[in-house]
């Protein structure tokens, strides 16, 4: 006799989650859980790649939790808070595409004391978004994706720009920033607020003045349920993808093969 | 913290400094700590008016907010005051944190011996402890592992300590805070001490800051590292302070659910040495280490001494690991030539001090009913009046564990701002609009923990600081991201 099968649950609706929850959807239920009222992640509900997904899924019957976020994964239960619910939903197995966000100091080993003026790059862009002038003369550290999408930002208010790692960055070229290829941030000063940054490239050392620091580097799988932290989790999958540089088509073939993959890994533990 | 160690505060800034500092009261309270508070909050119960004057923008700016969160069962020799004051704030914890909203547990304690040597420190400490009546089991190297099965194979003895606990120190320090505030008593923010005034008898009756001067018939010293400036300040004693720097590491709670204990190593002669510490919300802290004779206001954090402390605290627990570091992190305890103060001034009459170099949090519930003592001593009634608020209502927690399985009455309930720390919107507002409320980044998350946990605020800090920014009514730019004045912009041209 077949025992009900809950189906999969999915965190995140980016490309890579409905990408996943599409393709998984050909063998059986399927619920996706989204922080946000509206599907997009990273790639936002404008992404036409997003809306074709979205509505791809719907036809396939898969079921969306929107504007709730997933807080605890335990013995086959996702603990879910919501506007109209909080509850537990069963699943089978968990697939978690909760993207990705750049490294913490923590993580890349940046050392001082707290004061204004430090961000991650994804709380830079909000910011900047919403026209806080977070500095005239802003450090970036890091190479990629959230590069790519900080610069241009704060080049719209910053008289001097430095960028801080990478090797050439093709981004900062026409964007005349001072550049020091090869470095990365080691300790920040100031009281009130950020006022120097040591870099180092393993050999030599420098301090470069500065008033605000935005860490856009070195990307780390966004992970924030409790008990789908770790890879090797139970009856967990991560589809995550960290590389940097991949378009949407590239997302979304990582994740249909990521997907693909968590289906016989499935199959095998039944 | 205190007046006089080069700490600036923002008078002017978008802080809480525009309040005129005014008033007469009967008991003025120099210092917005853990002690200070716990003992606004008791004397705010008697018949009596009570303000707390604090330098910083905020309560618990100095050690209270850098500290372990531990409430030791033994701490200090028989015979000693501190031991005195752990003992009498032991059994109340339950009831204290419970009537307040502050997260405790009684979680119990490990000291852990590696080696011959630390064996035979063990049974010294062991007759110490016995000897100041604390409740304690000697165990063999399997029974600890029992315990903890994370210690080290090489453990061979330790020491269990079942009435040691840990609590939320910044929001042990704001529930005093708050409760006092309802009791009546008035805080001022960004007042630092800069000057008394005497009456003939060489008795203050006037403490003055730059914003303003409160009267009032007695003093406490309560200033934290800034005591010895402020005692100086009133013609008091002379206490010689200075920073004993300590450094932390916070590891995520995904390896704090597998360590069940406090692990100690047997102590050395100036502190308890570096431990791992288990908090309230499920993550570990290690450290601190004991670094003397820097500057007040020095909270960097060094790699080498962070390296230190992981290579100390994984001789204990081998798998504690930076895989699972979210932050790193430096405090002042406020070392002292008179480490636990609590008594009258020998000069100025009306003048007490009011101090622990490292266990404040642990005898903050002691040092407030002492104080109302030693103040009943000289004359002033500070009985518990009838109608004295002695609890606060609890700010519900996410109902995690049940399943309600219908809407929440206040939808802010169920909006998780910060994922990482499961705090809601409902929370964070609480902390901004409570008596004592949240004027920064950092008053949030001393409040919350949001923006505290994994992604150490990726992705919630930019939606609390529009939720600070509505609150205060003022631009994102301008909100405060700590007390020490810093914003979150730059002003715009």
């Amino acid at each position: 006799m077949k025992r009900h099968d809950p189906g999969v649950l999915v965190i995140g609706t980016g490309l890579t989650g409905l990408s996943a929850a599409s393709e998984l959807a050909q063998f059986g239920p399927v619920t996706v859980v989204e922080r946000l009222p509206a599907p997009g992640g990273q790639a936002g509900f404008e992404s036409p790649e997003v809306r074709r997904l979205f509505a791809e899924c719907a036809a396939e019957g898969v079921r969306f939790v929107l504007g709730s976020t997933a807080l605890r994964w335990s013995a086959g239960q996702l603990l879910v808070v919501g506007p109209r619910l909080t509850t537990w939903l069963e699943g089978s197995w968990l697939v978690f595409a909760g993207g990705s966000r750049p490294a913490t100091p923590a993580e890349i080993g940046l050392l001082g004391r707290r004061v204004a003026g430090v961000y991650s790059a994804t709380v830079a862009h909000h910011l900047l978004e919403a026209g806080v002038t977070i500095g005239r003369r802003p450090v970036v550290s890091g190479y990629g994706d959230w590069v790519d999408v900080i610069l241009p930002q704060l080049r719209h208010l910053s008289a001097q720009i430095t960028l801080v790692g990478g090797g050439s960055c093709a981004s900062a070229a026409p964007l005349d920033v001072r550049h020091w290829p090869g470095y990365r941030p080691v300790q920040v000063h100031g009281f009130d607020r950020v006022n120097r940054v040591t870099v180092t490239d393993g050999q030599s050392t420098h301090e470069i003045a500065c008033d605000a620091v935005v860490l856009a580097g070195d990307l780390r799988p966004l992970r924030n349920v409790d008990g789908a932290i770790r890879d090797g989790a139970a009856r967990t999958s991560f589809i995550q993808p960290t590389r940097i540089g991949m378009d949407a088509r590239a997302v979304i073939d990582f994740a249909r093969t990521e997907a693909a993959r968590v289906h016989s890994e499935m199959e095998a533990t039944r | 913290m205190g007046c006089a160690n080069g700490r600036r505060s923002s008078p002017n800034g978008p802080g809480r400094g525009g309040r005129p500092v005014s008033g007469d009261f009967d008991v003025v309270i120099i210092g917005a700590g853990v002690l200070g508070c716990a003992v606004a909050l008791r004397l705010a119960q008697a018949d009596l008016r009570v303000c707390v004057l604090e330098a910083a923008d905020d309560i618990a700016e100095g050690a209270s907010k850098a500290n372990a969160g531990i409430t030791s069962s033994y701490y200090a020799p028989f015979g000693t005051l501190e031991a005195e004051l752990v003992a009498e704030s032991n059994a109340g914890w339950e009831s204290l944190c419970t009537r307040l909203d502050v997260p405790y547990i009684r979680i119990g304690a490990l000291t852990v011996a590696l080696d011959d040597q630390e064996l035979s420190g063990l049974d010294e400490l062991e007759a110490e402890v016995r000897r100041a009546g604390t409740k304690v089991e000697r165990l063999s190297g399997e029974q600890a592992r029992e315990q903890e099965p994370l210690l080290s194979e090489a453990c061979i003895g330790a020491l269990y300590y079942p009435d040691e606990g840990i609590v939320d120190p910044m929001r042990l320090t704001w529930a005093y805070a708050e409760v006092a505030v309802q009791n009546g008593a008035q805080f001022f923010f960004g007042a630092p001490v800069i000057g008394f005034d005497s009456d003939a008898e060489s008795a203050l009756n006037q403490a003055r800051t730059p914003r303003g001067g409160v009267r009032g018939r007695y003093f406490i010293n309560a200033a934290g590292i800034g005591s010895g400036a402020v005692s100086e300040l009133a013609g008091g004693d002379e206490i010689k302070m200075w920073p004993r720097k300590g450094q932390y590491w916070i590891l995520d709670r995904e390896f704090g659910q597998t360590l069940s204990r406090i692990v100690l190593p047997v102590p050395g002669a100036e502190s308890r040495g570096i431990e791992l510490a288990p908090t309230t919300n499920g993550s570990v802290l290690l450290g601190p280490d004991a670094e003397e004779g820097g500057d007040f206001d020095d909270t960097e954090t060094v790699a080498a001494n962070l390296e230190e402390i992981l290579t100390k605290t994984q001789r204990l627990i081998p798998t504690a690991s930076l895989d699972w570091a979210i932050k790193s992190y430096a405090g002042n305890r406020p070392a002292a030539s008179e480490p636990v103060r609590l008594r009258m001034d020998s000069r100025v009459s009306n003048f007490a001090h009011v101090g622990n170099r490292s266990t404040g949090v642990t005898t903050s519930p002691a040092f407030a009913e002492r104080v109302a003592g030693l103040l009943r001593e000289q004359g002033l009634d500070t009985a518990r009046r009838s109608g004295a608020l002695d609890e606060r209502p609890p700010c519900r927690k996410l109902l995690l564990d049940q399943h309600p399985e219908q809407p929440e009455a206040d939808p802010r309930y169920s909006q998780v701002v910060c994922v990482c720390e499961q705090v809601t919107a409902a929370e964070i507002a609480g902390a901004l609009t409570g008596a004592v409320p949240a004027r920064s980044i950092d008053g949030v998350r001393k409040r919350t923990r949001a923006t505290g946990g994994r992604c150490q605020g990726s992705v919630c800090m930019a939606g609390v600081i529009l939720m600070c920014a509505a609150h205060g009514d003022v631009a994102p730019a301008q909100v405060l991201m700590g007390s020490d004045g810093g914003t979150v912009g730059l002003e715009t041209p």
